[in-house]
C-alpha cells in the first residue's frame, strides 16, 4: 500500500464509528420503551439521517403516535403533532401574519409560526385534510423553509415530517398526490405487533411504570452524521444496480417483467434512486461499514419504491399490493449488469 | 485497474476470471455436445431408417468437433467485467460488496488525486481500498466458483450411451438394409444381356433373347413382378438359352485346310508390310481378322500387298530373319475359334447359370421363407449357393481350363499367375477372399459389380494379395473388352502384371 493511500485522516474512521455506536444506542433506547418495532425504528432513523420524510400507513392503535414522540425525544428534538382533519388550513399549519400590538402599543404586522415550525412534525391523519392542506407541506418538505406572504422562513434543522395515515378507512379521505408521495423518502407500514410483542405492551402501559427516556443525541450531532452519511461512498456498480432497480419498475422500457408490465401505470421517479442509495449508506454506516454494497440497496428497496408506484387500472382492479410489484423486481434484477 | 496499488486485488480478479473460463467452458462444452450428440443421434437414426449410406463416423466426427471448437470460441470470446468477478466474491465471501468497491475506488483514488485526503468520502474509500486488499488474500477461487456439475451434463451423459449404442449396432451392421433378393444375380444378369446384345449384332433372336434379360434383371430388382411370374420367365428364358446354345455349338467350325498354310511365296509379302512399317503383331492381327473373315491365304497375302506400298528391297525390316521365322510359324498356326461364338455361348451359358441360381433360390423361397422379408444373411447364403461352381460343374471347369490356355480370356474361374512357373491356375485356389464369397468371383462380371458398388472413396478391405488378384482380373476384363488380338493378350497382360508388381515392389522397397 503507497504512502498516498494511507494518508486519510483517522478522524474520519473515528467519527463514523462514533456515528454508528450512537445511532445503535438510539435504537436501543427506542425499543426499551416501543415494543417490536425494531425495523420499523431503524427505518425512521435511516430517513432522519438522510433529511427524508416517512409516510407511516397503519390501522389505529398501533403506536404511531407514541413512536414518533419517543423518536423525537430520543433525538432531542421538538415535536409538533397536528391532526389533519378536511377544515384544516394551510395557514393552520404554517402560520399566518396577524396583526399585534407592540410594547408601545403600536400596531405591526408579525407572522405567527405555525406548528411546522418544528424538527419533528407529526402529520397525523395526513390523507384527512384537503389536498390545498396537504399541499402547504409541499416546500417545507423539499426546501426546508416555509413561504407566507413573500417571506421566506427557515426551518430548523434537522427537519423531518413523519406522517401517518389509515390505509382502511377511506370515506372522506384525500389520497396523497403523486407530487406529495413521491416527497416522502419511505413509505413504512406499521405491522400488527406479534402476541409476545402485543403481551409486553399490554404489560408495559398498564403498569404505569414507563421507563424513563434518555436523550442519546443531540440536534448538532444528527445534522453532523446527517453530513457525514453522505460522504460514505458507493461503487459504481451498486449504483449501476440502484439504478437499473429503478428502471425496471417502469412498464414501458424493454425487459421489464410482466407484473410491472401488467400492473404498473408510472414507476418510480429519480428521486425512488436517490433514496435507494442514500438509505443504503446509512445502513452501510450502521453495520460499521464504509461502502455501500448490494445488500443495502436490497433493505431500502421497498421502503423506497412501494409509493413511487402507480398502479395501473388493473392492478388496482386487482388488488395489487405493490409490495408484491417490489419483490418481484428484486428478484429479477441482477447484481451486475452482463 | 491499479495493479501497482492492488496487486492482491489485480491477482484475485485473474485467478477468478481464469477459474470461471474453464467452468463456463465446462458447461459450454456440454451444452453444445448435448445439441450435437443430438444431431448426432438424428444422423444415426435418419441413416438406419432412410439408408442415407452417409460415412457415419466422419460425419459424427464432424459434427461433434465444430460443436466444441464452437464452444470453444464463444468461451474465448466471452468478455466479462473485472467487477463481476468481485461480485461473485463478495457474494460468496458474504462481504457485502467491499471487494468490488475496493478495486472501484482504488481507480477513484487514482483518477482523482487532487481531492483533498480531509475529505470523509476519499477518506471512507481509502479505508475500503486497504480493506479490501486485504481480504482479497485470503479469497479461494474454488469457493467463489466451485466446481460445478454442468446443467445438462445428465442429458449429455443420456445421449452419450445412446449414440455409443447406436454406434456399437451400427458397427456390428445391425441397421444394414439387407439386400433385395438376388439383387447380384439381377445385376448379373443384366450385365450378360447387356454384352449378348453386344455381341448379337444382326442375330434377331439373340438380340430379344438380351433385352428379355435385362428386362428380367431390371424387372426384378425393382419388384415389378411377382417371384412367380419371375419363375415362369426363367423357366421360357431358360428353354430358349439352351436352345440358342445348341444352334451355336452345331455349326461347324472353320474348318483348317492346306489353303491356311503360309507358303514360302508370302513370306515376301510380309516382308514388305514389316518393311511399310507394320510391326509384327500388326502382321499377325491382319492375318486373324481376315481368316475370322473366311479368306484365303493368297486372298490375306493379296490384301497385304495392296495395303503395303513398295518398299526398297534392302531397307531395313526392324526384325532379324530368326523373328521373322517366329513370325511365320505364329501365322501358321490353326485359326483360333471364333471369339465371337465363342462369347456369345458364354454369355448365353453365363446367363443360364444365373437364372437356375435364381430359380433355385426361389424355390427355396417359396418352400418356407418369404421372398420380400428374408435377412441379408439369408440372402447372402442364396446368392453363395446360387453362384459358387458346384464340383463337376462342366461350365465352371470348361471356362477355368480356357482360363489357363488363353490367359483368362473368357475363363468363368480366375485365373492367378504362378511367380513361381509363370503358370495360371484358377483363383479360388489362392485366394481367401473368393474363396469366402464363394462362387460369385468366378463370374466374369463380379469385378464390374464389386467395382461399380464400391463408394467412390471407400477403403479398400481386400487384402494385399487379394487386391493383386482382383487387379489381374481387372486386366484380363479389360483387355478382352478391348478386343485385344488373342497373339497379343497375353503380352498385354504380362505387361500390366509386370508393371503392378513393379510398383508394388518399389513401394515396399521404400518402406
Amino acid at each position: 500500500m503507497s504512502s498516498s493511500q494511507t494518508a486519510w485522516d483517522p478522524r474520519v474512521q473515528e467519527r463514523a464509528m462514533a456515528a454508528g455506536t450512537k445511532i445503535r444506542a438510539v435504537q436501543e433506547e427506542i425499543g426499551r420503551y416501543i415494543v417490536g418495532h425494531g425495523e420499523l425504528v431503524e427505518q425512521l432513523i435511516v430517513c432522519l439521517l438522510c433529511r427524508g420524510h416517512a409516510l407511516l400507513e397503519g390501522v389505529p392503535g398501533l403506536g404511531k403516535t407514541f413512536l414518533i414522540k419517543t423518536f423525537g425525544e430520543v433525538f432531542d428534538l421538538t415535536t409538533t403533532r397536528i391532526q389533519f382533519t378536511p377544515d384544516l388550513m394551510p395557514a393552520d399549519i404554517i402560520g399566518t401574519n396577524v396583526l399585534v400590538r407592540d410594547e408601545q402599543g403600536e400596531q405591526l404586522i408579525q407572522f405567527q409560526q405555525g406548528p411546522i415550525f418544528s424538527q419533528v412534525l407529526l402529520a397525523d391523519e395526513i390523507n384527512r385534510a384537503t389536498p390545498k392542506t396537504q399541499s402547504a407541506l409541499l416546500e417545507a418538505m423539499q426546501e426546508q423553509n416555509v413561504t407566507v406572504a413573500g417571506k421566506t422562513y427557515a426551518l430548523v434543522p434537522p427537519f423531518i415530517v413523519l406522517a401517518t395515515q389509515n390505509p382502511i378507512e377511506m370515506e372522506g379521505t384525500y389520497p396523497l398526490p403523486e407530487a406529495q408521495l413521491d416527497r416522502f423518502f419511505f413509505k413504512l407500514k406499521v405491522e400488527y405487533p406479534g402476541q409476545d410483542d402485543l403481551l409486553s405492551i399490554v404489560d408495559r402501559t398498564t403498569t404505569g411504570t414507563l421507563p424513563v427516556l434518555r436523550q442519546i443525541l443531540a440536534a448538532p450531532e444528527t445534522v453532523e452524521f446527517q453530513d457525514l452519511i453522505r460522504s460514505v461512498p458507493a461503487s459504481r456498480a451498486v449504483m449501476e444496480y440502484a439504478v437499473r432497480l429503478v428502471y425496471a419498475t417502469h412498464p414501458d422500457l424493454d425487459g421489464s417483467i410482466d407484473e410491472v408490465k401488467r400492473f404498473v401505470r408510472y414507476g418510480s421517479s429519480p428521486r425512488g434512486a436517490q433514496s435507494l442509495v442514500l438509505a443504503a449508506k446509512v445502513y452501510a454506516l450502521l453495520d460499521n461499514r464504509y461502502a455501500v454494497g448490494f445488500d443495502d440497496i436490497r433493505r431500502a428497496a421497498l421502503p423506497s419504491l412501494r409509493h413511487r408506484l402507480i398502479l395501473s387500472f388493473q392492478g388496482e382492479a386487482e388488488g395489487i399490493d405493490p409490495d408484491r410489484v417490489v419483490a418481484r423486481v428484486l428478484e429479477t434484477t441482477p447484481e451486475a449488469g452482463s | 485497474m491499479t495493479p501497482e496499488r492492488t496487486p492482491g486485488l489485480t491477482e484475485l480478479v485473474r485467478t477468478l476470471e481464469m477459474r470461471w473460463r474453464i467452468l463456463v467452458l465446462g458447461e459450454r462444452v456440454v451444452d453444445a455436445a448435448t445439441v450435437s450428440l443430438l444431431a448426432s443421434l438424428l444422423i444415426l437414426l435418419a441413416d438406419a431408417i432412410f439408408a442415407l449410406d452417409l460415412p457415419v463416423y466422419r460425419t459424427l466426427l464432424v459434427v461433434n468437433g465444430a460443436a466444441v471448437i464452437v464452444a470453444l470460441v464463444q468461451v474465448a470470446m466471452r468478455r466479462r467485467e473485472a467487477s463481476g468477478f468481485l461480485i461473485d466474491a463478495d457474494r460468496a465471501y458474504r462481504l457485502k460488496s467491499l471487494l468490488v468497491s475496493g478495486f472501484e475506488f482504488a481507480d477513484a483514488t487514482v483518477e482523482d488525486d487532487t481531492r483533498e485526503t480531509e475529505s470523509p468520502r476519499r477518506a471512507f474509500e481509502m479505508i475500503v481500498v486497504e480493506q479490501a486488499e486485504e481480504r482479497s488474500i485470503k479469497i479461494e477461487p474454488q469457493k467463489v466458483y466451485p466446481p460445478r456439475t454442468p446443467r445438462r451434463a445428465g442429458i449429455a451423459a443420456a445421449l452419450v450411451a445412446v449414440v455409443g449404442i447406436m454406434l456399437v449396432l451400427h458397427a456390428s451392421g445391425w441397421f444394414d438394409r439387407p439386400d433385395p433378393p438376388f439383387a447380384a444375380e439381377m445385376l448379373m444378369l443384366e450385365d450378360a444381356g447387356r454384352r449378348l446384345a453386344d455381341r448379337a449384332e444382326e442375330n434377331d433372336e439373340l438380340r430379344l433373347l438380351a433385352e428379355e434379360l435385362q428386362q428380367l434383371g431390371e424387372q426384378t430388382r425393382d419388384g415389378a413382378i411377382d417371384p412367380q411370374e419371375t419363375r415362369r420367365r426363367i423357366d421360357q428364358l431358360n428353354e430358349r438359352i439352351e436352345q440358342q446354345v445348341r444352334n451355336l455349338q452345331r455349326t461347324p467350325p472353320l474348318e483348317y485346310n492346306e489353303d491356311a498354310e503360309i507358303p514360302p511365296e508370302a513370306e515376301e509379302s510380309i516382308r514388305g508390310a514389316l518393311r511399310a512399317g507394320m510391326s509384327d503383331a500388326e502382321v499377325v492381327e491382319f492375318f486373324t481378322r481376315m481368316r475370322s473373315e473366311g479368306n484365303t491365304v493368297p486372298e490375306i497375302v493379296d490384301a497385304l500387298e495392296e495395303a503395303t506400298p513398295d518398299q526398297a528391297p534392302n531397307a531395313n525390316l526392324g526384325v532379324d530373319e530368326e523373328r521373322l521365322r517366329e513370325l511365320m510359324d505364329q501365322l501358321n498356326r490353326p485359326p483360333p475359334e471364333s471369339d465371337a461364338e465363342s462369347d456369345i455361348v458364354n454369355d448365353l451359358e453365363e446367363s443360364q447359370r444365373v437364372l437356375q441360381q435364381m430359380g433355385s433360390g426361389l424355390a427355396e423361397l417359396s418352400e418356407g421363407e418369404d421372398l420380400e422379408t428374408g435377412s441379408a444373411g439369408e440372402n447372402q447364403r442364396g446368392v453363395g449357393r446360387g453362384g459358387s461352381p458346384e464340383p463337376g460343374d462342366e461350365t465352371g471347369s470348361d471356362d477355368a481350363d480356357d482360363g489357363s490356355e488363353s490367359g483368362g480370356q473368357q475363363g468363368g474361374t480366375m485365373a492367378v499367375e504362378d511367380s513361381a512357373t509363370d503358370d495360371f491356375r484358377p483363383a479360388e485356389q489362392t485366394s481367401p477372399v473368393f474363396r469366402e464369397i464363394e462362387g460369385i468371383v468366378t463370374d466374369n462380371t463380379i469385378m464390374d459389380i464389386i467395382i461399380r458398388e464400391l463408394p467412390s472413396e471407400a477403403t479398400s478391405e481386400l487384402t494385399e494379395q487379394e487386391r493383386d488378384v482382383v487387379f489381374e482380373r481387372v486386366i484380363e476384363e479389360a483387355v478382352n473388352r478391348e478386343q485385344t488380338p488373342p497373339e497379343l493378350q497375353r503380352l498385354v497382360r504380362n505387361y500390366f502384371l509386370r508393371l503392378t508388381f513393379a510398383n508394388t515392389e518399389g513401394a515396399d522397397d521404400e518402406q
